[in-house]
């Protein structure tokens, strides 16, 4: 249901294309794959167009990977946020605490 | 594993039995095809002992027609008879290699027999004997012809004679037997497949056998004999027969043997096969009955440490709500429905000076143990600052500091609030958690206070929300594990609760929160939920 594709840029930027649900059966995977990226690259988008489902579990690794990005002083920038995912930000008081932007911004 | 071991003796009983059935079956299927073949032994012994009586009928008949002739001509030739027509035409069936060893023709001479004519050696009997005499008489008054045995020294002779009473004749010929008695037998007659030996008269006694195939002395014959009677002039031949070696096919002579050996070899295979698969059930069903217990231990210790934690979880939770005047209070929390995965949701209500009281809705994000740890030190900590007489807020901004996701691995949102008992103010503090409903006169509305950062994200500052509740509204918070569905926007949730909430709000609120919680969540719901709800009542 789940699915975390990466896909490379010309920028050299690295783009995950989240899709499905990300909830605690799948936070850690989904961890592990944005710290590869951000290991690669200086910036990391994750596409989150894809996005039905996300738990506090889910926003806990977003949260958790917005902090690192910034201790390594690179940056986590998420695109495409549907409506339902930027209420949800909005109604958990985390829609400071990330760059949302939109695609290629 | 023990309750479902098979007694021990079953499985051998088993595969005794297979073993005694298919040797029944195999003695059963021998013992018929033997007794088949036995029949037809017997049936086919009858006819070919019936076919060498009929041969020996033709060869008593070539024996007297020549005598029969000899007696017409002398009948014929008058009173005195014709002793050289006898002579000559008697001849041939004279010799030592023919039919008859000695033949003479004898008339009646008043009380005696006086011969005519003769041929060949001399009779074994005397002419002028009692015995010859005897032996004549009864010919001549006899319709058939008389036959009789004579002993010649060590040989044995058979005497045949014919007599006609009318004219006084009698044609009386001796026939010897080989010394032993012994005729072999030709290949195609018939009795080619047969043992047999021929006694004159009635009486099987070795001293009455003329002829046989085997050694007189192994006589007479046993086993599978068949016996036939053949009229011989005034006496009968005895022909007992054997059958020389299997009559039948030899397939039929085989089968028993066949039946037997392949029936006997099919039940073995039959019981080492039967004795394999039992023992592959065997084990087939004490590896089942392994699976099966250890899926139960394991199933027992989840559920042991799901109780386990459910007990962490509710100790850590508080063991009674404080006595307020003028406020009623209602809590409770649902762990997750399935698996060990219980949560870290709490509610807390503190009593902070005479008509103050503070209270909180928290959840931590993630499961398991480490997520009950957390949920404990985020109730404490928020508690203590309350107790000091911090505000919501300042709480909240308080801990904002102490709570890093980077380190804990978890982010808590939490609602906090103080209120005042008497007058029905409330100032509440939101870090992302869901807002509460505030029931008026039965009409549910969310409370519109903004949310700021989970706590984990890192130091924040929080907006205070200030609102009275009239008297007899009553106020529900609660956390996201009540309205959150997959696929559907959180403001929907919200909505569903509301509409719950309308109808039963005028009950018991303990029994608001059983009505709501009852309605709102399935049973396989697998998030946990914590649910505090506060009513203004008269003092």
């Amino acid at each position: 249901v789940s699915q975390f594709e990466e896909v490379p840029r010309e920028d050299g930027a690295c783009v995950v294309r989240v899709s499905g649900e990300v909830d605690l059966a799948v936070a850690a995977e989904f961890q592990e794959q944005v710290r590869g990226c951000l290991t690669r690259s200086a910036r990391v988008e994750l596409d989150l167009g894809g996005l039905t489902f996300i738990d506090s579990s889910g926003l806990g690794s977003l949260v958790l990977l917005q902090k690192e990005a910034a201790q390594q002083a690179k940056s986590l920038v998420l695109v495409n946020v549907n409506a339902r995912v930027s209420r949800l930000l909005e109604v958990t008081g985390l829609q400071h605490t990330f760059d949302i932007r939109s695609p290629q911004g | 594993v023990t309750d479902t071991a098979r007694p021990a003796g079953r499985p051998g009983r088993l595969v005794a039995s297979i073993c005694v059935l298919g040797l029944a079956l195999t003695g059963l299927a021998a013992w018929a095809a033997l007794h088949a073949d036995r029949n037809t032994e017997r049936r086919l012994l009858e006819t070919q002992t019936r076919q060498a009586a009929a041969v020996l009928s033709t060869a008593v008949l070539t024996i007297q027609q020549p005598m029969v002739g000899a007696l017409d001509v002398q009948a014929s030739a008058g009173p005195g008879g014709r002793a050289e027509a006898f002579t000559e035409r008697f001849a041939r069936n004279v010799g030592p290699k023919a039919m008859f060893t000695s033949a003479s023709v004898w008339r009646r001479d008043g009380r005696t027999f006086t011969r005519t004519a003769s041929l060949g050696t001399a009779p074994g009997l005397a002419g002028d004997s009692a015995a010859m005499q005897g032996f004549l008489r009864h010919a001549a008054t006899s319709k058939t012809s008389v036959v009789r045995r004579v002993d010649v020294g060590r040989r044995t002779r058979i005497a045949y004679g014919l007599g006609d009473a009318e004219t006084g004749f009698v044609v009386y010929a001796e026939r010897a037997i080989p010394a032993n008695r012994r005729a072999p037998v030709d290949k195609d007659s018939a009795y080619s497949q047969l043992d047999y030996a021929i006694y004159l008269g009635r009486t099987t006694a070795t001293s009455a056998m003329t002829t046989t195939d085997v050694d007189p002395a192994s006589l007479p014959l046993t086993g599978v004999t068949a016996r036939e009677s053949i009229p011989f002039g005034d006496s009968v031949l005895t022909l007992v027969t054997r059958p020389r070696h299997h009559l039948g096919s030899a397939l039929g002579q085989r089968l028993p043997l066949i039946l037997l050996l392949g029936g006997v070899l099919l039940t073995g295979i039959a019981t080492l096969v039967g004795r394999k698969l039992i023992g592959a059930r065997d084990r087939a069903e004490k590896d089942t009955a392994t699976i099966t217990t250890l899926y139960k231990r394991v199933d027992a210790l989840f559920g042991e440490q799901r109780d386990l934690f459910v007990r962490l979880q509710q100790a850590l939770l508080p063991q009674a709500n404080p006595d307020l005047p003028g406020i009623e209070i209602a809590t409770r929390y649902v762990a997750g429905g399935q698996g060990i995965d219980i949560g870290g949701d709490w509610y807390s209500v503190i009593g902070v000076g005479e008509e103050r009281f503070g209270f909180v809705v928290g959840d931590v994000s993630g499961h398991g143990v480490d997520a009950v740890a957390e949920m404990a030190r985020a109730r404490f900590t928020l508690r203590a600052y309350l107790v000091d007489g911090y505000s919501p807020q300042q709480a909240l901004e308080k801990c904002s500091r102490q709570f890093d996701v980077a380190t804990d691995g978890h982010i808590i949102t939490a609602l906090v609030g103080v209120a005042n008992s008497r007058t029905g103010e409330v100032t509440v503090a939101n870090a992302g958690h869901p807002a509460p409903l505030l029931v008026t006169d039965g009409t549910p509305e969310p409370v519109c206070a903004p949310a700021g950062p989970p706590l984990g994200v890192g130091e924040s500052t929080y907006q205070p929300t200030s609102f009275t509740m009239p008297p007899r509204s009553t106020l529900i918070c609660f956390t996201d594990g009540l309205v959150e569905r997959r696929g559907e926007d959180i403001d929907e949730g919200t909505r569903r609760l509301a509409d719950t909430v309308a109808p039963v709000v005028a009950h018991p609120l303990d029994e608001v929160i059983s009505e709501v919680l009852d309605a709102m969540r399935s049973d396989d719901a697998s998030d946990d939920v914590a649910v505090l709800a506060l009513r203004r009542v008269d003092a």
